[in-house]
Formats: structure tokens, C-alpha cells, sequence
């Protein structure tokens, strides 16, 4: 393994991909079967957990082996690779599902194919391009939330503002690895879009081989506000003697 | 005191002139690109009220098309206005869509 | 920094981080000479190497210096522990020196309240009150209570002041709490601990079997190492076997779920199925395998006052065939619920003569009321197929804490050991008088207290003096509520030196403001038997000094001068040239301090200029006798290593109608222990700002509990109010839940038991009793 190096050469060499939350179509069918009560001894195979939770189970659910291409590789030269401009322009809102900006033939989009390719990525020779990789290759209809742009007009004009992208390539220090910026439901699997022949540019890691991306890149979302760390009261709590120095030292100083 | 840091995408071919008329503003340090339309800027200000109104009129400056906020940070002093806080962050102005 | 420096620093880092976005966007971008003086230059900030404070992993790190502050972090890549990657505590491990509320003096408590002081009138009260508790009480009326975060001179000072000095066996450490059964394991099957392997068996393994070790979360950058096995070589496997589906479960090839406490069935059901399958190394096991039966029904310590000790009786290979006919497949199947087939799958992995296999564990099994059973178990099954002591073939203990192994093990910071040895053994007690130049007499040769015998004393009296360093037992105790109550109580006398407060500084009498981490120089040795050095790389701030030099500075207001005679500038060599007498052999021969200041970190036995990788085996071990053979288990006196005859007990306390869940506890990748510094980094506090329980989806269903609604949960020792998580960062088995501890604010050991392996005195905080409450009025159906 090579030093991960952002201090190598770049000043900040990952950025991390902006998006932020999909509408809710997560569907969560709780089908297992149930355990005793008390569980000391168990009848066998009545201990599953449940589903896998999508934003733990993902990171790992696309390896290499699965892929078309290596995510190591950055691919020929001359394809037509994604940009952040573009992956922005596709989506109305950060998290928003993209629109799908390749023409459908009719039995595509009668059946959905999508997944042909977009499951495991690799040179599609009808784009020019890497297909990307999706990040929840587990869904297959496909259009229930991706439809394709059919005219460039609007009906009438629209008001709509989007919120901001996040702040990418946002670390605590020189050389810190990037908090990940954006929810993680629908896009666990970091390999969509953060490497392969088909990662955006601009948010390509620098090191796809590694897989347990989480150890070094957490949510930075559903804390408190950033920039806030541990606190801790003056007084403890029902304690009857605060720590109370003379000038009222004791933490949170 | 805020101290904050954008990248500023300047209107075609205004890159010296957006440089210029930064650089003449209170707090602000700007380093141009060499090579292409864009701008560093770093802003150096008394509170956030001060941070919003200097980007607003950032903003408004017609040669400006965007305006994009990359570093925040405020003295110990006052901690709760994090300039990358959600409220703060949502005032922000994101690149247009283009390359 | 001044003011003024930190606004030039911080301007500097807000044009960085606009560089970094604007060559996001156009990847070619250049700027002038005018940025050079905005953009710090990562070459020219100092890069000294540290092992990271976090974890027994050990990784190597770099740390970038700038005007006398810790500003960056990268991974060693000099380091072959971790070859330059980090996890997340890692890389923002420097910023856990700098939290707004570090205690920066000393205080003592006065009238019931803490009063700042100086540093020289805080040692001045500790030094008096040891001398009139004594006076008062007797010798065994003071203890002292470290860690496995202590560095090497810590222990080593605090263990010849007390054992040598005070001449009492009151010296604990939190390791107690966290691997105390894999010492005993590793004592009762070898006779010397510590791993016989190393970290480069997870590039030689083909099959990785984790023993109730969430190891993705716990031990990451080996788990990535291993992933990396995985992606390069061919049909490597990693199987989980868990009693909760985890980030492991979701990495692993296989994950297979087991009842609490069944562990020790499926380890001797894979016996069971070795043996019938002819799949035992028949020539190693004559070779260097003896068989022996200890008690059973040995008890679970939850009585004040506990005492058992183990006996081996020799045994031969017939009745542990009979012994292993209990365990088929089938009836540990009902007793674990793993099937059957699924048992016999895990047994032909181990049987494979094809194929490597490593196991690893942590606190799945080390904290357990049957631990060094279950540690000797594991071991019976690498012995039985010759898996053992050789690159890829190797059971691996993984440690908790930086230095576990290096202080409180090496060292022997436990209330029956010393340096070298145990104190119940004259030869090693007189070696000990010899290296600190003190009479034989001094030295008890009786133990006292295991922590939480300690914890109980000082509830019931017999210990009216305790000093803390470097941990948080009002967090980390079992069954606190009985614990705090006791240090609290009149006449009961605690120092605690630390960095934050927390609920142990709450009921200190005094706070010494203690260094931390490279503010010091120090040694600590990872659980790979690695020793790593660091100097002092930044000046500790205020009165801060090292939990070393206190006790230095303890012992000699206490009149041992002449025991602690090192300069402040010499202290160090000074205590490594006497410390490493004691491992003056080629077992445990230790590397000169000259080479640890110049490399990240050299493996013991250190024998001629070589680490040895692979113990007990000749190739690679020069104390392994070729006489016996490919192998050589020295530390028994039979040459072997010991099959210990282990029978599957229950806990002590199991799900009945009136709590009828599991209560599981442990840690989150983001949190280290008891939060006292990973939550005063903004990342990871952000990442996970509280404790929560995790609830199993269909017995959510079934109670009408919605994810992030406050629930409520009771044991026979207390009950918390906190948030349920439903399928967040794991998924507990049905009629289990599971909660991290790193939350002061939500102390789940006020819930958990005390009992623990009678043989380790280790505590089990991974079972209990547990009732599930709906705080909402509506009530389980």
C-alpha cells in the first residue's frame, strides 16, 4: 500500500461527492422471521438481524470482482468522463435522483435495463463513456425515480432555488481525510462516484483500492452544528459540588 | 472574527478587473489565477453580519457570477457563529452549473 | 500561538482550502508567487513520528509540527503496522490535545469544593495523605489505579513505588477491564504471554475467522489490511462470527450468529468435528501438545471477597475425545444457534490442510465470565491442526489500549505481578528487590486486589486511598452505581491526574493536570509485542506534567530519593536501562533505546539486531530449542503447549420473564473508550454525538417503538433513558440490545454486571439482563 499522500503533492487531493438526501423511496420490507423470546438457547437460524442496513452494508456491496473495470483504473483516454458541473446540472437539488441524460430505446424503457450496465459499470461504446456504477444496484426499477429530460422547454417558468451543494474537501487539518458531506441513504457505495473510469473528476479518491472507506471519512451531517465538539457542564449533573475554582475554572473554558 | 475563503468566478474576461475591485475592499486578500477565470479570495471580518454584507455586495458587483464559500472559521469568542453552519451555509451562493 | 499568529494560520488554511475547491474545479489551475504566502507548505512543517495514542493496533504516525503546535497528521509509512494509512481517529488524533476545557492546574478539594493550587502544593497533599493513610491504616489501605494507556516509565515508576517502595500489591490498570482473559488464556496454554504471531500473518492467511470482534470498527486499519489480503490474493475468506450484524458482518464473506456465551460450545464443537474427521495433526499434537482439566462450575465473582484458583490435572487423548462427545454439531446447534452445517463448514476451514488460518478476538472474548476459557479453546483448535506459530497459521489476540501489552503486561502493573514474574514467586521477587535496590522484605508476596475487588474495597473501607492515572473508572466500571457510591464516600481519598474532566476528576479530593501523549516522552508497545518510542514534541500546557514525573515527584516528598535518582532530562533512559534488566533474555530481549528513538517501533524478542516474528517456532525463534522439533512451547517446562479441557457454562445472568433481553456494550469506530477526548474533536463528536441502543427492527415492531424515540432501559442495577436506533451502525439479534459506552452523559455501566472470569477477574460487559421500556405510556404487547 502507498501513503495515502494528500500532503504528497496537492494541497487537498479528495474531494468528497455533494449530495445530500434522496426523497424517501426506501422501502424496508421486514419479512424475517422472529426469534424466542428468550434467546439463550435459540432454535437455529432464528438469529438474523434483519436487512442489511443499507448505509453499513453498502460500502462493502460493490467489490473490485464485481465491477466490469477495476476501480483502480481511470480509463482510456479521450472517454468522455463525468464532471462535478454535470453531475450537479443532472440533479435539481443536492440528493436529488439524476435525471438520465442518454436517449432510452423503447424496450428500455418498457423494461428498465438499466441495471445491465449500471450495475457493473465498464465501457459503453454507444456512449463514448464508463457507465457509472450505481450505488444501489439492489433496486431495479429504475424509473420510479430516474426519467429522461424529453424536451429542453419548461411549461411555464419555474422559481425554484435549490439549496446550496455542501462544502467539499471540507478536514479538520493539512492532510486530514475529508468528512463525508452528504447522507449516506441510496449512496453507501462510495466506488459510484469516487472511483473507477467512471468517478466524477473532480471528487476521485486517490486511493480506490481501499475498501473500508468509513474508517477515515465519517458523517459530518446529523451532529450538531459543525464546528462544535464536546462540551462538558461546569456542574456535573445532580452532583453537589461543582468544580468551581477561583476563577470559576472547571471546563468549558 | 470571521475569517472565510471562496472561490470567485469572475464574468468572461473581468478576471483583472474583478481583482481589482476586490482588493480595494476592506479585509479582502485576492490571488487571481494564472491560467483561468477564477479568483481566491480571503475575507477577514468583525462578525458574520459583516461576513453576509460584504458578500452580498460581492454579489452584487456585476462583473462577479459566482461566489463560492470553501473555508469559514470564527475566534473562540464567539462560537456559536460557525460560518459553516447549515443557516450560513444555505446564504451561500453555489457555482452556476457550467464548467 | 498568539492571536495574532493563529489569524495568520488561519487565513493561510481559508486560502488552502480555496486552492484545494478551485483546483477541483479546473484541475490545471496554477496561481502566482502570491499564494506562497498564504499556502502552508506541507514539506516545510516538522514531521516527527509517534505511535498513535488510540487503540493496541499501534499504528505508526507523523506528526506535523509548526510553531510549537501539533497541526497535521499523516500516516507512517515507514511503519509496518500500518504502511502510512490511519483511521479517523488517527488523523485527528493531535487535535485531542487542544480541547477548550484541558485542565491545566492542579486542584484540591477544600470544604467540598475544588480550589486551584499549584502543582507543588497538589504533590505535597498526595505525598502527606499516602504517608497518614498508611500511618492510619496500613500499607494495603493505599492502591493505585492505572491504564493500558499509561507509556512503559508510568507503569514502570508507579509499579517500584508501590510494590517495591510501599511494599503493597495495590496496583491495578484498566486492563484488568479489557484483557486480563487473554493474559490468562495465553498463561494457562503457553505459559508466557502475549501473541507468538504478528501482524504479517494477515498477508500470508487464506481464511480469516473473527471471533465476536467487530474488527472493522475496533482494529480498522488491520481490517483494511486484511481487505487488502483479500482483494490480492485468491479465495481469501473472512468469516464473522458475531452475536450482533455489524459494518464486519457486511465486509465478511460469511457472517455467522451465535447465542451470548456460546462460543465456547462452537469452538469445542469444531474440535468435535476435527477429531471424527481425522482432520487433527496427529505428529504435532504428540509433539507438542499435553492435555489437562481444570474445575468447572468455577462461579462468577459477584460476591465481595471471590477467590478461585484454577488446577491442571493431566489428562490423556481419550478423555478429551470423550469430553468433545458432548459437543456435536447438533447439540451445540441448540445451544448457539448456528446449524449444524454451518459448524461443520467453519471445522473444515480449520481442518483444510490447504489452508492458512487466523483467528482473531478482542473484547468478545476477553470480556466474557468464561474469557480464558474461551481464549483456551480458540487455542485447542490452531493446536489441533498444527495452525500455530507460523506466517498465516496464528490465533491473535488483538489488545484495546496503545500499551495493554507494553505497560501493564510487560511491565506487570497487576496486583499478583512484577516486571518479570509474579509476586508470589520468590526467584522473580528477588530479582525485583535486586533491579530497584530494595530489601526482599519489602515485596509482599501475597496479591491483594483485581480491580473490581479493588473498587470494592474502597466501597467497603479496606482502601481509604486511590490515585487514577491516565483512566475513567466512573465511566468504565461495572455496576457503577455501587462503585461511585464508594468513592464517594467520607474518608475515602482519590487522586486523579487527566487531561479533561470527567466523571472521575467529579469526585476526586485532588486533580493533577496531566500531560498527554507526545507533550511527554514515553514508550508504549502494541499488540503485535511491538515497542514504539516518542519524544517530547510539544510543551504540555500550563502545570501539565507527565504521569511519570508525578510519581516521581510523589516518591520522593515520600523519601525514596534514592530509588527515582534521574534527572528530568535523563529520566527516561534512565528508567528504560533499569526497566529492560528485568527482560534481559532472549525470550523477551527488548531493543536499545538508541534504535526505538530511530525506528517506528521493533518487535520483541529482539535478539542480535533481529525482531522475532513467529515465537515458539525454531525457524524464526533463536529461544525455540530445535531439539523438540519444528516447535519449541518454552514456556511451559514441558516444552508443550496445553489443551485444556473446557466445558460450555452459562452466565450468571440470562434473559428471564421480568428483564428478558440481552444488554450488550462496546465501542463505535469514532469513539475511543469513554469519549474523554474523541469527543472534544469536532469531527468525531459530530459523527456520533450521543449514545443511542440499538434495537432489533421486529422487537421495535412488536413494542411499538419508532427509531429516535426515548426508551427506556432497566437492569437490576439501574435504568437510562436514551434514544433507540433501529438498523443505524448494527442490528442485535432479536431480544438483544446493544449500547456504546462512550457517553458520560449516558452511562450504561451504571446498568451492566459485575460479575467476571474467575480465573482472569475480568468483567463481562457483553451480558446481562436487560428490560426494553417504551417511555410513550403504550406498553410491550
Amino acid at each position: 500500500m502507498s501513503d495515502e499522500g494528500p500532503l504528497g503533492g496537492r494541497l487537498l487531493g479528495i474531494a468528497v461527492a455533494a449530495l445530500v438526501m434522496l426523497a424517501g423511496v426506501l422501502a424496508v420490507g421486514a419479512t424475517l422471521r422472529g426469534g424466542p423470546d428468550v434467546p439463550a438457547h435459540p432454535e437455529p437460524g432464528t438469529l438474523e438481524t434483519g436487512q442489511p442496513i443499507t448505509e453499513e452494508a453498502a460500502v462493502f456491496s460493490t467489490r473490485a470482482a464485481d465491477l466490469a473495470v477495476d476501480p483502480t483504473v481511470q480509463g482510456r483516454p479521450g472517454a468522455s468522463g463525468r464532471s462535478l458541473a454535470g453531475f450537479r446540472a443532472l440533479r435539481a437539488y443536492p440528493g436529488a435522483p439524476p435525471r438520465i441524460p442518454h436517449a432510452l430505446a423503447d424496450d428500455e424503457f418498457l423494461q428498465a435495463t438499466c441495471n445491465q450496465c449500471h450495475r457493473r459499470g465498464g465501457w459503453a461504446p454507444r456512449f463514448g463513456a464508463y457507465a457509472p456504477v450505481s450505488p444501489h444496484p439492489e433496486f431495479s426499477n429504475c424509473l420510479q425515480c430516474h426519467v429522461p429530460a424529453n424536451t429542453g422547454e419548461l411549461f411555464r417558468p419555474t422559481g425554484w432555488v435549490a439549496a446550496a451543494w455542501p462544502v467539499t474537501g471540507r478536514r479538520a487539518m493539512e492532510g486530514s481525510p475529508p468528512v463525508v458531506p452528504h447522507a449516506l441513504e441510496m449512496r453507501g457505495n462510495c466506488v459510484s462516484c469516487h472511483a473507477g473510469p467512471a468517478a466524477v473528476a473532480e471528487i476521485r479518491t486517490t486511493h480506490p483500492e481501499r475498501a473500508n472507506c468509513r474508517q477515515c471519512h465519517v458523517p459530518a451531517l446529523g451532529g450538531p452544528e459543525p464546528g462544535a465538539a464536546f462540551s462538558r457542564p461546569l456542574e456535573r449533573p445532580g452532583g453537589a459540588a461543582p468544580p468551581d475554582g477561583p476563577d470559576g475554572r472547571g471546563g468549558g473554558a | 472574527m470571521p475569517i472565510c475563503s471562496y472561490v470567485v468566478v469572475p464574468a468572461d474576461g473581468a478576471r483583472g478587473a474583478v481583482a481589482a475591485s476586490l482588493a480595494s475592499l476592506p479585509g479582502c486578500d485576492v490571488v487571481p489565477a494564472e491560467n483561468a477565470d477564477l479568483l481566491l479570495l480571503v475575507t477577514e471580518t468583525d462578525d458574520l453580519d459583516a461576513e453576509a454584507a460584504l458578500r452580498t455586495r460581492i454579489e452584487a458587483m456585476p462583473e462577479v457570477r459566482g461566489l463560492v464559500l470553501t473555508f469559514g472559521d470564527v475566534d473562540p469568542d464567539t462560537p456559536e457563529a460557525d460560518p459553516l453552519s447549515r443557516t450560513f451555509r444555505k446564504a451561500v451562493s453555489s457555482l452556476p452549473d457550467t464548467p | 500561538m498568539s492571536p495574532v499568529e493563529r489569524r495568520i494560520f488561519l487565513k493561510r488554511m481559508a486560502m488552502a482550502a480555496a486552492a484545494a475547491s478551485a483546483s477541483s474545479l479546473v484541475p490545471d489551475v496554477a496561481f502566482g508567487e502570491e499564494l506562497g504566502g498564504y499556502v502552508g507548505d506541507p514539506e516545510a512543517l516538522e514531521w516527527r513520528k509517534t505511535p498513535c495514542r488510540f487503540c493496541g493496533v499501534g499504528c505508526g504516525l507523523l506528526v506535523g509540527l509548526e510553531n510549537g503546535r501539533a497541526v497535521a497528521v499523516k500516516g507512517d509509512p515507514e511503519s509496518s503496522v500500518n504502511r502510512g494509512l490511519c483511521c479517523v481517529k488517527g488523523y485527528h488524533s493531535v487535535q485531542a490535545l487542544y480541547g477548550g476545557d484541558r485542565i491545566t492546574r492542579a486542584q484540591v478539594r477544600r470544604d467540598g469544593r475544588l480550589v486551584e493550587v499549584s502543582i507543588e502544593e497538589a504533590l505535597d497533599v498526595v505525598a502527606e495523605r499516602i504517608r497518614s493513610t498508611i500511618a492510619e491504616h496500613g500499607k494495603d489501605s493505599v492502591a493505585m489505579y492505572g491504564s493500558g494507556q499509561w507509556t512503559i516509565p508510568d507503569g514502570y515508576v508507579a509499579s517500584k513505588l508501590f510494590k517495591g517502595a510501599l511494599g503493597t500489591n495495590n496496583v491495578e490498570a484498566n486492563a484488568r477491564l479489557c484483557m486480563a482473559s487473554a493474559v490468562t488464556g495465553f498463561m494457562s496454554t503457553f505459559g508466557l504471554d502475549e501473541p507468538m504471531g504478528c501482524y504479517e500473518d494477515i498477508d500470508h492467511a487464506d481464511v480469516f475467522v473473527l471471533w465476536g470482534n467487530n474488527m472493522a470498527e475496533m482494529h480498522p486499519v488491520l481490517f483494511s489490511r486484511m481487505l487488502e489480503r483479500r482483494r490480492t490474493g485468491q479465495g481469501v475468506q473472512i468469516i464473522d462470527l458475531a452475536t450482533r450484524t455489524t459494518r464486519t458482518s457486511y465486509a465478511a464473506d460469511r457472517s455467522l450468529l451465535f447465542a451470548p456465551q456460546s462460543d465456547l460450545a462452537i469452538a469445542n464443537a469444531i474440535c468435535h468435528e476435527l477429531v471424527a474427521n481425522h482432520w487433527v495433526d496427529e505428529s504435532f499434537v504428540e509433539r507438542h501438545v499435553a492435555f489437562k482439566r481444570g474445575k468447572t462450575d468455577i462461579g462468577y465473582g459477584l460476591e465481595d471477597g471471590f477467590s478461585f484458583t484454577d488446577e491442571a490435572t493431566d489428562v490423556g487423548w481419550d478423555e478429551y475425545v470423550a469430553f468433545l462427545a458432548d459437543y456435536t454439531p447438533e447439540r451445540v446447534e441448540a445451544i448457539s444457534g448456528v446449524p449444524a452445517e454451518d459448524i461443520r463448514w467453519l471445522a473444515s476451514l480449520y481442518g483444510d490442510p490447504a489452508r492458512k488460518v487466523t483467528s482473531f478476538w478482542c473484547m468478545g472474548m476477553n470480556q466474557h465470565t468464561r474469557g480464558t476459557w474461551i481464549n483456551n479453546l480458540v487455542y485447542n483448535v490452531h493446536l489441533l491442526v498444527g495452525k500455530i506459530a507460523e506466517p498465516g497459521n496464528s490465533p491473535f489476540s488483538l489488545t484495546g489500549q496503545p500499551s495493554a501489552c507494553g505497560t501493564v503486561r510487560e511491565v506487570g502493573t497487576l496486583t499478583h505481578a512484577l516486571p518479570h514474574g509474579v509476586v508470589t514467586n520468590e526467584d522473580d521477587r528477588r530479582m525485583a528487590a535486586e533491579i530497584w535496590g530494595v530489601p526482599l522484605e519489602n515485596i509482599d508476596p501475597r496479591p491483594t486486589y483485581h480491580t473490581v475487588e479493588m473498587f470494592r474495597a474502597l466501597d467497603r473501607g479496606d482502601i481509604r486511598f486511590m490515585w487514577v492515572q491516565v483512566t475513567n473508572p466512573m465511566v468504565t466500571m461495572p455496576h457503577l452505581n455501587r462503585y461511585r457510591a464508594g468513592a464517594e464516600k467520607e474518608g475515602r481519598f482519590l487522586v486523579v491526574s487527566d487531561v479533561y474532566p470527567t466523571p472521575t476528576t467529579d469526585v476526586a479530593d485532588v486533580i493533577l493536570p496531566a500531560s498527554m501523549w507526545f507533550e511527554q516522552e514515553g514508550l508504549f508497545g502494541n499488540s503485535e509485542r511491538r515497542t514504539q518510542h516518542f519524544a517530547q514534541l510539544v510543551d504540555p500546557p500550563g502545570d501539565c506534567m507527565s504521569d511519570t514525573w508525578q510519581l516521581i515527584e510523589v516518591a520522593r516528598r515520600l523519601g525514596y530519593e534514592e530509588l527515582f535518582p534521574w534527572s528530568y532530562e535523563e529520566h527516561i533512559d534512565g528508567i528504560w536501562a533499569e526497566y529492560t534488566r528485568f527482560h534481559d533474555n532472549p525470550k523477551h530481549r527488548m531493543a536499545p533505546l538508541d534504535e526505538l528513538k530511530e525506528r517506528p517501533g521493533i518487535m520483541w524478542p529482539y535478539v542480535d539486531g533481529q525482531e522475532t516474528k513467529w515465537r515458539y517456532n525454531t525457524r524464526h525463534d533463536p529461544a525455540a530449542d530445535a531439539e523438540y522439533g519444528d516447535f519449541d512451547f518454552y514456556g511451559k517446562p514441558d516444552h508443550r503447549a496445553w489443551i485444556w479441557l473446557r466445558p460450555y457454562e452459562p452466565p450468571p445472568e440470562v434473559p428471564d420473564a421480568e428483564y428478558p433481553m440481552w444488554l450488550n456494550t462496546g465501542r463505535v469506530v469514532e469513539h475511543w473508550h469513554t469519549g474523554s477526548m474523541t469527543r472534544r474533536v469536532p469531527v468525531l463528536h459530530q459523527a456520533v454525538p450521543n449514545a443511542y441502543v440499538e434495537v432489533n427492527r421486529l422487537d421495535a415492531a412488536e413494542m411499538g417503538i419508532r427509531n429516535r424515540e426515548r426508551v427506556r432501559l432497566v437492569t437490576r442495577r439501574g435504568s437510562l433513558e436514551l434514544e433507540a436506533r433501529i438498523d443505524y451502525r448494527g442490528q442485535p439479534t432479536r431480544g438483544q440490545v446493544f449500547v456504546p459506552f462512550f457517553d458520560e452523559g449516558l452511562l450504561v455501566n451504571e446498568l451492566t454486571l459485575d460479575s467476571f472470569c474467575p480465573i482472569s477477574k475480568q468483567p463481562d460487559y457483553k451480558k446481562c439482563a436487560v428490560r426494553l421500556e417504551r417511555i410513550g405510556g403504550r406498553t410491550a404487547s
